[in-house]
This record gives structure tokens, sequence and C-alpha cells, in this order.
């Protein structure tokens, strides 16, 4: 019963947030320090109401009363019901973004705390999410010699502060009191009577620890990183340099064979990857390319017809005017569409690029098939290979997710434009 | 204007990206040291014995550096394994599980080496088969060559919990030795709870480390007959065996119920025969050092695993049989084929599966053990003589020990291994549905096991009968390809020629479209249309690279439908489920937050930004983030929590376990995709600005709010864009895998249930995994066709519902 209840009390409340938002800001617009207070009171009312009840009855109850008030308020210091009513409805807007995009980036932050956390307070419940530490001890050493922790010791219903100076086989604790560091008596205590304390505290360790607990040969992972600076470079290049050329061709110059060959091209986007998939491997193993990055980006130079068949498309948009000068001036072909074409479609390879970007940074399969050494492997397939051996150790996880993560995040903020513009030119949305 | 920068930079710039291919393409210079790869010997925090192993051999082989793999392709992914030999490049020496090295030595895939130990003959302490205990050493025979050197055994024995011997009223110096015995025993340490839940269950037949293939052998039954030909899962004394397994679950509760309290198990401290949960257990050697070390008090002792009556008292089909029998397993050096340097090679394997090699690893791995305060018990050498000297120089560290590690190496001569064949792991699949379906009552073990054996025949069946087809001849394709390509070339050449302007510019200019969509051109027919062909014809052959293709027709095609309907179905079965509620929710989500951003908000560029960006997170990192998120373990996971505060707090609804159950994986996949629906959003965007206001406006002088403006003005104009989704995600959907991959465990395993068995996943196995290249094709080809299909099919919907502006105008 009480499940209903709280599941009613919430879509009230959502209810009243969005009517209280929507009546503060038609109050501080109509500067009527009145009407200004009594939305604060009533914001007040409905925060207070809900802390201290907790439950889901009066939390309903107190949605229901501001709701109506925060209504009221809202039409009264508004100009007439419509102007109340796009009030109502922006802040509703507003709320449900910003409850949306909390709720995306929700994991971010998981991510990142989980990242910064000790193995003790991954799976506490409830979550954690600003990391914290076991104070340590400066002086005191444990048995495996590092700083000993504190913790309160709960012991015939009284609070000492501890120190946790041995782990014992039985699962026990040996602690000693701090107040009085020399005592011989040897304590015991059971883990379920000591309680932690803690301070905030992230724990950087975790990236440090999970560097280092990748294979000497990868460097620390730069080799990793190395990789994938490699072969993302080589694919942008690869695959800008010849579709733009390619499609160059297709959209300007005058060739026999050029349609029948452009219907090829748009046949050849429809293929699945799955089906050239074998042959191509035996291709790449017949010139000994296996184990190396050379299938995984080689290919790249050969154009990608999605891309030729874009920059196409924009090449042909460009005015004849420019080119027809160029050519009375004698430009070759090459030359025009170097000097020439080739600046003027900068927004949409910038575009291009960045959406080879990130499909070079994170291809998988291609690495999983080909690579099998260390010293070759990129990102994406190293970080898929640490879950494996690391999985139970999410700390250390989370910071190598992170540092994969990273890069692509710093350069989208860079390049925002230009990822958006990708998105919207290539209709590559979702994944 | 700003395009025109000075020439000179640009065409640096191309300089510098062909300087770049070039020096891509190059390769370094070769070392002097002979650099000795090494896969499946992982080196780690834990590994003191092997890395002292290791660095003597470095020592007294100044010319040899060994690199142990410790990442990736070293942790025995068979995959990548595979992969290396087929591309050339394989390890120089390899650490197996023993029972696989048959499956490698059919493929031809690991060298023999016969040669090696036939010049040993004639070195002073030569590798001698009669070292090793003989089930070590025969089970990495096949076809009379010897495929590796064993390097460790384990075996099995019935531990006992002499404690909870005494207070049920046993004798705990007179362990079960038969059958009957082991069913009473169980029955008087079986001890149950008030609410007639297990307090302490007496043993459990499968609980440990036995299988039916134990008990199989010791009731005289074989799985496979002699010259590999048969297999014999449902002979008679298999069949007794199982039946046995079944009736000894019965008499303790019931199989169901039996798992139920066997699911509470845990590892290490918490084992529960060291907690005396569990009195009796057939266990490996491998227990001894837990013991040591988790349980050094246990009051514990081991006999040989109890057998049939008959057996016991040597009689009819038994007589000059061991009274007891055990099994043994293990690990084995093996040379992949293509191996770089096997001489060098072969030194290694020598000295790694010697004494003085074991020993000093021995003495290594105690010293690190004492270090920790960890009792050291040793694991045993395939090696008679290093375990006698073993003994002697290494003993266990309490009398107790002592006597189980003694009565395990006297069991070692006496032991049976898994039949060598290349269907092993198809046999131990089956044997494995056999026991649970029997043991379970959906089947009778009769019945369990002749529909397993028939199942198994029919791979063994077919992998003789390759050897009878006929070689793909490529003869005729390759003619008619020419062929068909000859004329093509001279019909484009009369074309061309034909088209071909006059003038010396018109020439001029076509030169330079041919050279300049030249890259295209060759990519197309390198990596499209000659990969294409091959597909076709490989779809119609057996081919595992290693091999010339054999041309088998139609087969691929009808095994795919036939034998492996079931795997196949459920592959699209979980593609068109991800399709069905996965595009639709992602393009609801996307549609909605781009209709909120639509309505003129302040902050979009905030707020686009915090929807778009998880859209970005590379897929493998996205998966792994959610692994963790929607962890399996109700304990762990954010989502979990959430779930614990609301759900299981009003309706007691327990966290599903995402990935790890069968029905709540593929939610968890959409859920996670979900994430990502940010990426669409853009597009959404792009599409809602773009239709014009005064739309609205019309429709709002007509009384239309709300719903109904949504519904006959915004869904029509985005008709466009959500036809666009709908074709890119079904197509996206039929191929996902790299997520797919990470979180059904990152094996190719297919999750549990193979609840995330998709097609591209289901065909990377076979393509790469287990090589069947033809096969491989013809799921592509299954796949193509359903692609082409759905979207066809789709096209041809869409006149139906897509509403194009520009009809109107």
């Amino acid at each position: 019963m009480t499940a209903f209840a709280w599941i009613i009390a919430i879509v009230l409340s959502a209810f009243a947030t969005v009517s209280l938002i929507a009546s503060s800001i038609s109050a501080l617009r109509s500067k009527r320090a009145p009407a200004i207070l009594a939305s604060a009171v009533f914001i007040a009312g409905f925060a207070a109401a809900v802390l201290l009840a907790r439950n889901p009855y009066w939390t309903a109850l107190a949605a229901v009363a501001s709701g109506l008030a925060a209504r009221v308020l809202l039409r009264r210091t508004s100009r007439n019901s419509e102007h109340a009513a796009e009030t109502w409805k922006l802040s509703a807007a507003h709320s449900a973004l910003i409850a949306g995009s909390v709720l995306f980036l929700i994991p971010f932050v998981w991510l990142i705390s989980s990242s910064l956390k000790t193995d003790d307070e991954q799976a506490s419940f409830p979550p954690v999410w600003i990391p914290t530490q076991q104070i340590t001890s400066d002086t005191v050493k444990n048995a495996e010699g590092e700083p000993a922790g504190l913790s309160w010791w709960t012991r015939n219903g009284k609070r000492i502060k501890v120190l946790e100076v041995a782990e014992l086989p039985s699962g026990e604790v040996q602690v000693r009191p701090v107040d009085q560091p020399q005592t011989m008596e040897m304590l015991v205590a059971t883990r379920d009577d000591l309680t932690k304390i803690r301070h905030v505290s992230p724990r950087w360790k975790n990236y440090s620890e999970a560097l280092a607990y990748l294979p000497p040969e990868t460097n620390y992972g730069l080799v990793f990183l190395g990789n994938t600076l490699f072969l993302t470079l080589m694919t942008v290049i690869g695959t800008v340099l010849s579709s733009s050329m390619v499609a160059y061709a297709f959209a300007r110059l005058r060739w026999p064979g050029k349609k029948a060959l452009f219907v090829v091209l748009l046949a050849t986007m429809m293929i699945p990857g799955a089906v050239t998939m074998m042959p191509q491997f035996l291709i790449f193993r017949s010139l000994g390319w296996i184990d190396t990055l050379k299938p995984l980006w080689v290919p790249a130079f050969f154009g990608s017809a999605f891309n030729i068949f874009l920059l196409r498309q924009f090449f042909m948009s460009i005015p004849t005017e420019l080119e027809d000068a160029a050519k009375i001036d004698g430009c070759g072909a090459f030359g025009i569409y170097w000097r020439i074409m080739l600046p003027m479609v900068k927004p949409a390879l910038a575009a291009i690029s960045i959406m080879t970007v990130l499909g070079a940074w994170n291809n998988f399969q291609g690495p999983l098939i080909y690579l099998s050494s260390p010293q070759k492997m990129p990102l994406a397939y190293a970080l898929q290979l640490y879950q494996q051996q690391h999985g139970g150790e999410p700390g250390l996880l989370m910071a190598a997710s992170t540092l994969m993560v990273l890069p692509i995040i710093i350069l989208f903020f860079f390049t925002q434009r230009y990822f958006i513009e990708g998105v919207s030119l290539t209709g590559f949305g979702g994944r | 204007m700003r395009f025109f920068c000075p020439p000179f930079w640009r065409y640096r710039f191309l300089l510098l990206c062909l300087l770049s291919l070039i020096a891509g393409l190059w390769c370094g210079p070769a070392e002097a040291k002979v650099k000795l790869v090494v896969w499946g010997l992982q080196s780690g925090k834990e590994t003191a014995g092997l890395d002292a192993q290791v660095a003597e051999f470095e020592r007294r082989n100044p010319d040899i550096d060994v690199s142990l793999l410790s990442m990736g392709a070293g942790n025995m992914n068979p995959q990548k394994l595979m992969t290396s030999i087929v591309g050339g490049v394989p390890p120089d020496v390899i650490s197996q599980d023993r029972f696989t090295i048959g499956d490698w030595a059919s493929r031809d895939a690991f060298r023999p080496l016969d040669d090696f130990l036939e010049a040993e003959k004639k070195t002073p302490d030569p590798v001698r088969a009669e070292d090793f205990y003989a089930a070590a050493w025969k089970e990495a025979v096949y076809k009379n060559r010897v495929y590796a050197i064993p390097t460790g055994v384990d075996n099995r024995m019935l531990f006992y919990n002499r404690k909870l011997f005494r207070a049920a009223g046993l004798d705990p110096n007179k362990p079960p030795r038969t059958w009957a015995e082991l069913k009473e025993y169980t029955k008087k340490l079986t001890k149950f709870n008030a609410d007639g839940t297990y307090a302490r269950i007496g043993f459990i037949p499968n609980w440990g480390n036995s299988w039916l293939y134990l008990y199989s052998w010791q009731n005289g039954g074989e799985l496979m007959s002699p010259d590999g030909l048969t297999c014999t899962l449902d002979n008679k004394y298999t069949v007794q065996s199982l039946q046995y397994m079944t009736d000894l679950y019965d008499s303790v509760g019931g199989y169901n119920k039996v798992n139920i309290f066997q699911s509470g198990f845990q590892t290490d401290e918490n084992d529960p025969f060291f907690l005396g949960n569990i009195g009796m257990v057939i266990n490996g050697s491998w227990v001894l050092n837990s013991i040591a070390r988790f349980a050094p008090g246990l009051d514990f002792a081991v006999a040989p695993a109890p057998v049939p009556e008959e057996r016991l008292e040597g009689k009819g089909r038994f007589k000059g049989e061991p009274k007891y029998i055990t099994w043994t397993g293990g690990f084995s050096l093996a040379m992949p084929i293509g191996s770089r340097h096997p001489n060098e090679g072969w030194r290694f394997i020598k000295r790694m599966t010697g004494s003085e090699s074991a020993l000093i690893a021995a003495e290594a791995q105690k010293k690190f053990n004492e270090e920790k305060g960890r009792p050291f018990v040793f694991g045993f050498s395939a090696n008679h003589r290093t375990n006698a000297l073993l003994l002697k120089l290494f003993a266990p560290p309490s009398p107790r020990l002592m006597q189980a590690q003694t009565a395990f190496i006297d069991m070692l001569p006496k032991a049976k291994f898994r039949p060598v064949t290349f269907v092993g792991q198809s046999l131990w699949d089956a044997h494995v549905r056999a026991f649970e379906r029997a043991c379970a009552h959906a089947q009778t073990p009769q019945a369990a096991l002749t529909e397993q054996r028939v199942l198994v025949q029919k791979e063994l069946d077919k992998a003789f009968a390759r050897a009878n087809l006929p070689y793909f001849s490529f003869t005729k394709p390759v003619a008619i390809i020419g062929l068909l390509s000859l004329c093509g070339l001279a019909f484009a050449g009369m074309q061309v020629r034909r088209n071909l302007g006059t003038s010396r510019m018109a020439r001029h200019e076509a030169l330079s479209g041919y050279l300049m969509a030249a890259p295209w051109i060759f990519g197309f027919i390198i990596l499209t249309a000659g990969p294409l062909i091959a597909s076709i014809l490989l779809a119609f052959c057996d081919y595992d690279v290693l091999h010339a293709p054999r041309y088998v027709g139609w087969n691929n095609f009808q095994t795919l439908f036939t034998d492996d309907r079931e795997l196949m179905g459920k592959a699209f079965y979980n593609a068109a489920y991800l399709a069905v509620f996965g595009i639709p929710l992602g393009i609801a989500t996307g549609l909605s937050i781009a209709m909120l951003l639509n309505m003129k908000v302040k902050g979009l560029a905030w707020y686009r930004s915090a929807f778009y960006i998880p859209s970005i997170v590379p897929a493998i990192a996205s998966a792994v983030l959610w692994a963790w998120l929607l962890a399996g373990d109700p304990n762990k996971g954010l989502l979990n929590a959430l779930w614990k505060t609301t759900l299981t707090e009003w309706f007691g609804i327990l966290p599903p376990g995402w990935f790890g159950v069968p029905e709540w994986a593929k939610p968890g996949l959409i859920v996670q995709g979900l994430w990502g629906a940010g990426g669409g959003m853009i597009l959404w965007l792009a599409g809602l600005q773009g239709i014009p206001s005064s739309l609205y406006e019309a429709a709002r002088i007509d009384g239309a709010r709300g719903w109904a403006q949504f519904r006959h003005i915004t869904l029509p104009m985005l008709s466009p864009y959500i036809f666009f989704q709908l074709i890119m995600g079904t197509i996206h959907a039929l191929q996902e895998f790299d997520r797919v991959y990470v979180l059904s465990g990152g094996t190719g395993s297919g999750g549990p249930l193979d609840s995330m068995m998709v097609p591209v996943l289901y065909l990377f196995n076979n393509a790469f995994r287990f090589f069947k290249m033809g096969y491989a094709s013809a799921i592509a080809w299954v796949i193509f066709v359903i692609i082409l299909a759905l979207t066809l099919g789709q096209l041809w919907a869409q006149k139906y519902w897509v509403h194009y502006e520009a009809e109107k105008d």
C-alpha cells in the first residue's frame, strides 16, 4: 500500500515542484516583495514537510497544498492565464531537462566517483558519491607495514577510538586504543563492532595502480595510447584525403563510366561488414599483416563509400565559377581540387574527421581479430582485456575506463561544433 | 580570403601524409637475441615459482630471452591462439590444458614433437615417456604422435570431514568404499533445519570435481570407442552411473533442492567443506593447498573415491582391474605449427618439464609463501621421479596433509584421462547437458545420454566425412570470374572509348578523373568486390585456413537451418528483441529530449552537451561502465541500490541480476543503449528546427493543441527522419557486436543461456574461434539477405507512412 502511496506522492511532488518553480519565476519577474516572499514560504513549506515527515501521505498532502498555492500565486503574478500557462510550461520543460540531464550524467559521475574510491566503499549501501578513506595514524604501522587505520570500537555500549593493528586469520581485528598507545593488553574486536573513521579523500592511487598492473612491455599503458593515437591519425588522414579526392572526381570531373561506378559505390554501402570480414582476413594474412596494425588503418586510404557520397554532395553544391577561373589560369584537376575545392568544404571535412576519430578510437572488432601482442593493442581492446583480468577491482577498472574516455571528452569540449555538425551531417546518432 | 594559405604549406602536408604512409608500412630491424614467446604461463604477483624457473632458464641460456605474455593472448584465449597460428605469427611455446591437445593436434595446429624426442635419446638426460605418469603422457598423444610434454598433474579423491563422521556415529577411519556405502553415509551425514532446508549435506554427487566422467569410468563405461570413430556416451555402464548419480541426488532431496543449497556456496575461507556444511566431497588435489592456507585446523582425511561393488570385489568385467581409480588432468607445454624458434622452444620445454626446474620452482614458491605467512603445499609434477623428490624435500606442513598428499600421489598411476579426440569439448558439453537433464528428471538417463550421443556422433561423422569430400576446385570459378571480368573490362573499355571526348582537354580530364578515383576503385576491387566473390565461394566450402578448402555444396546452409537452428534462431531472436524494443525506445527518448530542447529554452548548449556526451563514450568503456552499474550481485551496482530502496522496499522484488540472468540480459543491453540516445537527439533537433513554424500557427488557429499538433504536424514532418533512424537502427541491430561481446563476458560466450548471442557474435565465433571460414561465410550471407529484405521491406512500406514535403509542393 505504501508503495503506491509513494508513487503517487512522487508524481504529485514533481507537479508541485514545477508549479513552485514557475510561481517563483513569475514572482521574481513581477518584482513584488510579498509575492516573492510568498513563493519562498511555499517552497520552504513544501521542503520542510517532505524532509521532516518522510512519509508518503504527508508528502502527497504537502505537494497538493503547496502546488495549488503556487498555481494561485502564479496566476496572480502573471498578466493573464495564457502567460501563466506559458511560464508553467517553460518551467516544466526546464525541470524535465534538468532531471533528464542529471540522469544522463549520473553514470559519468559514478564512473569518476568509483575510480577514486577504495575497495571497501565500492559496494556500500546506500551508495557513496564522494570518496572517503579511513583516517590513518602517522606513527603506528599495522602488521602489513602500512599506516594503521582509525576506527570507533563499540564495546559494552561505549565508543572507543582505536587503531587497527592487525587482521587476524579468524577475520577479527587486533586493535589498540588511541589514548593508551603503550598498552600491552591484546584487544580483539569483531569487524561488525568497528566503524571506520573516514574523511573525504579521493584515492588517486587507483590510477597509478591501474597503470602499474599493466604488463611492463606496455610502458604503463603509454604503448596502448600510442597505438590508438597512431591508428586514429592514420585513419583520419587516409579517410579525409582519399575520400575527398575520389568525391571530387565523382562530383566535378567528366569521365566515362562515372555514373555506373557511382551506382556501384552506393550499392557497396549496403554490404554488411560481416560478409567481407573473412576474405579480408585471408587477404591480410597472405600479406603477413596479422598481429600488425596495418589491417586497421591501410584500408582507410582507399576511401569510404559513405564519406565519398557525402563529400560529393558538398562538392556539387559549390558554384563552378571559381573552378573555371582556375582552369583559365592553367590549373590542373588536382590543383583545383587541392587549392580551391578542398578549402571550400573544410567544415564538412572537419565533421567527417571527427566522426572518423570516434570510429578509430573506439574500434574494437578489428583489433580483436587481428592483434595478439600487448605491444600492439589499442586502448579499446586493452580495456576489454583489463576488465577480464581485473573485473573484481572496480576502482582500478573504472580508473582505466576514465583514462580511455577522457581524451574523447576533452576533444569534444574543444571541437563541440564539429561533433554536432558531424552527427547532423552523417546521420550517425545513436550507437 | 582565408582559403589561400601559402601553397608550400599544403604540399608539405601532403608530403607528410605520404611519408607517414610509408613510415607506417616500414618494419623495424630484427633483434639479435632469440626472443622466445610463450603463451599460457602468466607471470603475476603470486607466481614466484614460475618466475624463478624462467629466470634460471634464461641464466643458463644466455642466447634466449623468454617473453611470457601476461595479457591478452597470454591468457589462453583459443581464438587468439588459432588466429596467430593461422596468421603465421604464433608463439613459440604454449602451455595448454592437456585435454584440448587432441583437438589442436587434429587440426594440425600443433607441431608433433617426435623428432625432438628421437634426438633426445642421444643426450645424457633424455626426456622419456617412462618418467611420466602414463595417463599424463598419453593424453597428449594423438594418432601415435606426441604433441605436448606434460608439466603438472592433478587427480581426484574423496575428502571427508572426520569430525562430522564422529558426530554422525560413523568411524572416522572407515571412509565409504562402495557406491552403496557412499549413499548410506550421505544420508547419515545430511541434516535438515526445522524449515526443511539443509543444515548440512552429506555429499553432492557433482559438487567438487567428479562429473559423470569419473562415475562412468568407475563403472567401466568408456565414452569413446578406442579407435575414436564412435561416441559411446550412452553405453550401459555410463547409463548406470548416471542413474546412480540421479538416485543419489534424489536420496537427499532432489537435484533442484540441492542446487539451491549449493548456490550459496562460497570459496576460499568460506568453502562449505571447510565450514562443515558438506561432509564429503570428491575433489582435486589442488584443494590441499587451500586447506593448508584457509583451514589448517580442519580434521579431514582423503580416500579413493568410492566405486561400484563389483569393481571392489574384482568380479566380472573388473577382473584384473585396479580396485580404485582416479581421473587426472593438468597442463602441458606444446609448440604451435609455424613456431619460429623450435629448437630454443624445445630447450625451454625440456627444462620446464624436468625435475631440477620443478625443485627450483618449489623452493622459490615456498620462500614466497613463507614470507606471506602461508604454508606451502607443492603441486604435483607429471614426472613421477620429480614427485618423489618433492615429497622428500618439501614435506607438507602437517601429518594430515602429508597423509593426503601421499595418498594422492599413490593414486596417480591408476588414473584415467579424458579421451583424446577432437570432439573433446562437444563431448564434455554433451555430457553436462545429459547429466543436468537426467538429474532434474527432465529425461531418463538413457534418453538424455542417447540424445546427446547422437549429437556428438553427428559431429564425428561430419569430421570423418570431411576427409572424403572433394577438394574445392578453383579452376572453374576462377575461369568464369576471369572470363566475366575480361568481358566486363572489354565492354567498359569500349564504352570508355566511345564516350571519351575527342578533345585533348576532355581526354586529360578523364585521365585525371580515373587517377583521382583510383584509390576507391582499387580499394573496391581488393577490399569489397574480391572479398564478396570469395565470400560466396567460401560459403560452399569447408575451409579452416590450415588445410586446402573442400567443396561441401549447400551443406553449410543446411547445417545452419537444421543442426544449428536452435542457436542460429536464438541469435536472430536476440537481435530482433534488441531491435523491436531498443529502436523505438531510443527514438522516443531522443525525440522527447529534442522536443524539450526545441521549446526555445535557455541554456540549450549546456543541456545538449549533457545529453550528447554519453553517446560519444567509447562503446567498450560504456559497456565496462554499465557492467558495473548493472552489476549481477544485488549488493553492488548503482541501479541495484536504487532498485533496493524502491522496488524491493515496496514490492519485495529483488534486483534482477542483469547480465548474469537470461531474462534480464537484453533489457540491460537496452538500458545501456538508451544512454547513448543523445546522439539521435541531435538529429531530431535538426529535424524539428526544419519544421516551418507557420504550420504550427495555422494549426493553432484551427484549434489544434498539444497532442493534436504533435500527431498531425510534428510526426508527419519528422517521418523521413524516423524512417532513416528505423533503417539505420535495424541494420545496426543486426550487426551488433562490440558491447555485446564485452557484456556477455568477453570470451564470445553469448552470456547466460546464450541470451546475448547475436548474429555477428555467432559468426565471429565460427570464423575466428573455430576457424570454420566456410560456415561463417554462410552465416554472413544469411545476415546480408535478412538485412537486405528488411531494408527493402521498409523502403516499400515507407510510402504508406513517410511524408515527404517535396511531394506536396
